[in-house]
């Protein structure tokens, strides 16, 4: 059966058809496909539309013809993407071709692009199916991708959980709900030593535990996992090899969601190094702890809220009460011990403060014990601040400082008697550094400038001294104060009222460890003292001058009555060489005695002067003892007999015993001694002795004794006998005469000799004079003396020439007929300068010199004729002729040149004695020394 | 069900409150599953399953859950994953309708192991229309009185739903009159 369509039929089943002739024009064309493309009727198909596949080679009806039974793709030339797709259906009838296509789509999409939907394709169009296949394709192919998405995204969860657990540093265990190991990781095989293999379904207990493992923690363990419960523990566990390790175990059982467990899962951290370092702390802690609970001081450390943290065994004695404290406030203590509530108020604030202030605080507090002992106590707080710069803790402590305080009290009382030494001494004291800068003045010292204490402080001692003494300053007492460390001398210091005031200073650098050095100076005001010397001085000096004075008085006295006495002695003793009657003999004789006497009060005088001003000298030469003893007394002998008095010399020496002292001074004091006796005797006898009072090998101590029956002395008056201008009575001096000088001469030539003296005395019965000198023993040469007149060689001055310088006339007058008597010849020169003259034109032997004379006395003139060119004139004897017996000028005399001294008045003898010996070359020579 | 509809439970739960109460929801209804797969057949208890947990999870009416549901499977779903071939399938709410028996049709050709709903078209007028549902499932009339608000949505055509026969009243099968 045919079947037959209509054009709608056949357009409802194709609705994209096209219709073309033999000429390739289109006839005819469906509905749709008119939505898509512009198909005029008639137009060459091949002018809108071309073969993709197959492709043909002439555009020709024949060539299309030949695509029948293929698939054909056509697209419209102005849409070349578009493709449809069908077969060609030749119609014989009509000789066309009927071109059964439909559009190719590859997704829904392109439809809406070509304003086509669904109903323009026939619903047996399976194109639209595909289309619904191709949205799920791409759904599906979603999916895949969100898939692939998720699954990664978990994958990726999946792998950082596992790397977390996997890679973690500490050991991972997971059990089943057994409690045997399923899992580990490998920090859980380095840490432990077992490999999971080996760990598995072993329990970790018996795998890790061993003999250090805490039983108590082991059983807690147990406990949480059997009842399901999380735990967490620090445990000793053991490896593989059973080293000992520290861990901190933590885990909890993982459960279903019908909460069953089905596993734990434990993490296991490595914490023996924090164990170690905690042990160490622990034992650090213990350290510190100890320290801070043996040190001598309570110590107290309290959190920012003044809860306590730590006490030592100082601050609280009993250990209980000290572990109660922690944690606790001053509050709870004060309640607890019942304690005064204003401690904790006053501790409080305290504390408060210190939070405020951030800062130290110290205070000294003074506690008194129920014996009234006093104790001190430094108490210190002080914040210990964080890195925030809040106070996070406070330390306490507080110090015994009783010791400390004690000494500090003493040093403050040392101090303060340093400072009123300083204050209320009368010593001028300063210090000063070394240039000179004054540091300090004490009042007295204030007072004696007239200065007030800040006038003086940092001036320099400059600028109190008076100008002309400044340049000297540094050498003279900066320098040496510092390299000698001491000075001592006089400052003359200017007051400031202008006078000069001389401060007498020792002062001493000083330095303090630490401190640079200083000068501290002592002085006292010496200005009286300076002026009371300077007034004495003074005084010295006028006295020395009116000594001097005297003494030139003295000696020009003595040379004023020496010299006419020397004439009157002299001339008497003419006098009495001429023949006289009896009675003039008798006044002769008194003349002489007279002027003897007088001679002998000069001597005294003179005497006592040289005493009195020290210049006695005494001579040292060997001498005879008995030679001397025997012509002293006998000088004695012819007076004794006028008075009938026995005078005796006993001595037990004989004239082999030489000695070595004075014995011009022996002979004066055994003279005075026995012309005393001889004075108040008048009858009886005078015994003069020596004898030996000690000796050794080179001295001997003779003792002298003079012993009269004479009148006696009073008992009263013995003990002063010996002072000057003394005598036993007043009526004495009336009676017999004296000066009163004698004793006392001989007391002082005794003693100045080292001898002593002394006497006894009855009245009426007599008196004895006792002496005694050392002497040391002498040589045995025979001293020359007056005495020795016999053995005088007159032949030496036979035609001996005499030259004699003198300026008075009586004494020319008297030389010359004393000297021309003796058979010399004499030349009279009235002064040195005519001497001189006389000398150089005569020959002369010898010369006596005076010393006072006018034109040029005798030293000068002697000293010129040393000095002349004719050697034999100026080495002439020159014999000094002088009034002048004080001692001292005789050297003078020597020094000159003169060989010889003779002093007025002296006698005949004297002079021809002196002569004898300088015109004898022997005895000259022999005996040069002893003149 | 395809697994698409879980997906789209899913992305509403989602998109309206988070994945938190999407993983509440999953497991309240103790549904185990990370991913639902667009083209594989589930087990319809698992969607009626999640409808229930959104349900309560939401402290709403199933009945509200489903019709929210249907409005986003055609507002969201559909557009997303159907849009053009869903334009395609009408340019109007009416020319759509008229298409839902066929286009039901051809979803049995390409996904053989589900068993679609299958609707049928009566009473056409101007402005209203007689919709037939038919399925083997119970229960999710709801879901298509969502599905037909979500059309009037989607082509800007405030609809009127009237359920004239319901399968809960004895009937054979639903039929709604969508008026607009």
């Amino acid at each position: 059966m045919d079947i037959k369509l209509s054009s709608k039929h056949f357009n409802k089943l194709f609705p994209f058809h096209i219709l073309v002739d033999n000429e390739l024009k289109i006839k005819g064309v469906g509905n749709s496909i008119g939505k898509i493309c512009t198909l005029p009727i008639d137009k060459l198909f091949l002018s809108y539309f071309k073969f993709n596949r197959p492709q043909i080679l002439d555009e020709t009806f024949d060539e299309i013809l030949l695509l029948q039974d293929q698939l054909i793709i056509v697209s419209p030339k102005d849409k070349p993407e578009l493709m449809f797709r069908g077969q060609i259906e030749y119609l014989e009838e009509t000789n066309s071709l009927l071109f059964i296509i439909s559009p190719w789509f590859s997704s829904v999409e392109k439809l809406k692009q070509y304003n086509i939907g669904l109903n323009d394709f026939a619903i047996h169009d399976s194109l639209i199916d595909l289309l619904h296949v191709f949205s799920v394709q791409e759904l599906s192919n979603s999916d895949t991708k969100e898939l692939l998405e998720k699954v990664q995204s978990q994958k990726d969860d999946l792998k950082r959980v596992s790397l977390l657990i996997e890679e973690n540093v500490n050991g991972v265990v997971i059990t089943n709900d057994k409690g045997k190991i399923q899992w580990v990781n490998k920090a859980f095989e380095e840490l432990t030593g077992y490999t999971l293999n080996e760990a598995k379904d072993k329990s970790p207990g018996s795998l890790l535990q061993g003999a250090a493992s805490d039983p108590v923690t082991i059983a807690y363990l147990n406990k949480q996992i059997y009842s399901g419960q999380p735990f967490e523990c620090e445990i000793i566990n053991y490896t593989k090899h059973g080293k000992e390790y520290w861990i901190r175990l933590s885990g909890q059982p993982v459960f279903d969601e019908k909460g069953k467990v089905v596993q734990y899962f434990a993490f296991e951290e490595n914490i023996t190094d924090r164990k170690l370092a905690e042990q160490k702390l622990e034992e650090q802690r213990h350290f510190y702890e100890d320290v801070l609970n043996n040190i001598p001081t309570d110590i107290a450390v309290f959190d920012n809220e003044h809860r306590y943290l730590f006490l030592n065994p100082i601050a609280i004695r009993n250990p209980e009460i000290r572990e109660w404290m922690i944690g606790k406030k001053d509050e709870d203590y004060c309640k607890f011990r019942n304690r005064d509530w204003n401690v904790y108020k006053e501790r409080r604030s305290l504390f408060n403060r210190i939070l405020d202030t951030k800062k130290l605080y110290t205070k000294e507090e003074e506690l008194i014990d129920p014996n009234g002992k006093k104790e001190y106590f430094l108490r210190n707080m002080y914040p210990v601040l964080d890195e925030e710069g809040d106070v996070r803790l406070v330390i306490g402590y507080g110090l015994n400082i009783t010791e400390r305080k004690l000494i500090e009290q003493q040093l403050e009382i040392k101090e303060k008697r340093y400072r009123d030494l300083f204050n209320y001494s009368q010593a001028l004291i300063c210090t000063h550094d070394l240039s000179g800068k004054i540091l300090s003045v004490n009042p007295a010292l204030c007072t004696s400038l007239g200065y007030l204490e800040e006038e003086c402080v940092g001036k320099s001692l400059m600028d109190f001294i008076p100008e002309k003494d400044r340049t000297k300053f540094h050498s003279l007492y900066l320098d040496k104060i510092i390299y000698d460390e001491k000075a001592s001398d006089v400052f003359r210091v200017v007051h400031k009222k202008g006078n000069v005031i001389y401060l007498l200073y020792q002062n001493y650098r000083v330095q303090e460890e630490g401190e640079a050095p200083y000068v501290i100076g002592f002085s006292q005001d010496i200005t009286d003292r300076i002026k009371a010397e300077q007034e004495l001085l003074l005084a010295k000096q006028m006295t020395e001058d009116s000594a001097r004075a005297k003494e030139v008085f003295l000696a020009n006295m003595s040379h004023e009555i020496r010299t006419p006495m020397h004439g009157i002695l002299g001339i008497a003793g003419l006098l009495a060489k001429t023949e006289l009657d009896e009675q003039q003999i008798k006044y002769v004789k008194l003349i002489t005695e007279s002027a003897n006497n007088l001679v002998v009060i000069i001597n005294d005088i003179l005497d006592i002067e040289k005493i009195g001003s020290g210049k006695i000298e005494f001579e040292s030469l060997d001498f005879n003892l008995f030679d001397k003893l025997n012509t002293t007394l006998q000088s004695f002998q012819y007076k004794a007999e006028e008075k009938g008095i026995q005078l005796v010399l006993n001595t037990s020496f004989n004239d082999s015993l030489f000695v070595k002292g004075d014995p011009y001074r022996l002979s004066q004091i055994l003279n005075n001694l026995v012309s005393n006796a001889l004075k108040f005797t008048a009858q009886g006898k005078i015994t003069a002795s020596c004898t030996l009072e000690e000796k050794d090998n080179e001295n001997i101590v003779l003792h002298f004794k003079v012993a009269d029956t004479g009148i006696g002395i009073n008992s009263d008056k013995l003990s002063v006998i010996f002072d000057p201008f003394v005598q036993a009575s007043s009526d004495t001096t009336r009676k017999y005469g004296g000066t009163g000088l004698g004793l006392s001469i001989c007391k002082n030539l005794v003693e100045l000799q080292k001898g002593n003296i002394s006497v006894k005395s009855k009245i009426g019965k007599g008196t004895t004079f006792s002496f005694s000198i050392p002497f040391k023993y002498g040589k045995g040469t025979q001293l020359d003396d007056e005495n020795h007149t016999l053995q005088l060689n007159m032949n030496v001055f036979s035609y001996k020439r005499i030259l004699m310088a003198e300026d008075v006339v009586v004494n020319q007058f008297l030389a010359k007929v004393i000297i021309e008597a003796a058979g010399l010849s004499i030349d009279i020169a009235n002064n040195g300068l005519e001497a001189i003259e006389l000398l150089k034109v005569n020959k002369y032997d010898l010369i006596l010199m005076d010393i006072q004379m006018p034109e040029m006395d005798g030293i000068s003139a002697t000293k010129a004729i040393r000095l002349l060119e004719d050697v034999e004139k100026a080495s002439i004897p020159i014999v000094a002729l002088t009034a002048n017996a004080l001692v001292g000028n005789e050297h003078e005399y020597y020094e000159a040149g003169m060989n010889a001294c003779l002093t007025k008045p002296f006698t005949e003898n004297k002079l021809f004695v002196v002569m004898n010996k300088l015109l004898n070359p022997a005895l000259f020579l022999l005996s040069k020394k002893s003149l | 069900m395809y697994g698409i509809v879980n997906k789209a439970i899913e992305s509403l739960v989602i998109e309206n409150f988070g994945v938190d109460k999407w993983n509440a929801v999953k497991k309240s209804s103790g549904i185990d599953v990370d991913f639902f797969i667009s083209n594989e057949p589930y087990d319809d208890d698992i969607t009626y399953a999640l409808a229930s947990a959104v349900s309560k999870e939401m402290n709403i009416s199933i009945a509200d859950v489903l019709v929210t549901f249907g409005e986003y499977w055609v507002l969201k779903t559909g557009k997303e994953k159907y849009g053009s071939l869903m334009e395609a399938g009408g340019s109007n709410l009416k020319a759509f309708l008229k298409n839902l028996p066929s286009f039901h049709n051809r979803i049995m050709l390409m996904y053989p192991k589900l068993t679609p709903p299958e609707f049928k078209i009566s009473h056409e007028e101007d402005n209203s229309i007689y919709i037939h549902y038919f399925s083997k499932r119970v229960g999710l009339k709801e879901f298509v009185r969502g599905l037909l608000q979500g059309l009037g949505k989607l082509y800007d055509t405030p609809v009127v739903l009237e359920l004239l026969n319901d399968r809960d009243n004895g009937d054979d099968h639903e039929i709604f009159k969508v008026s607009w």
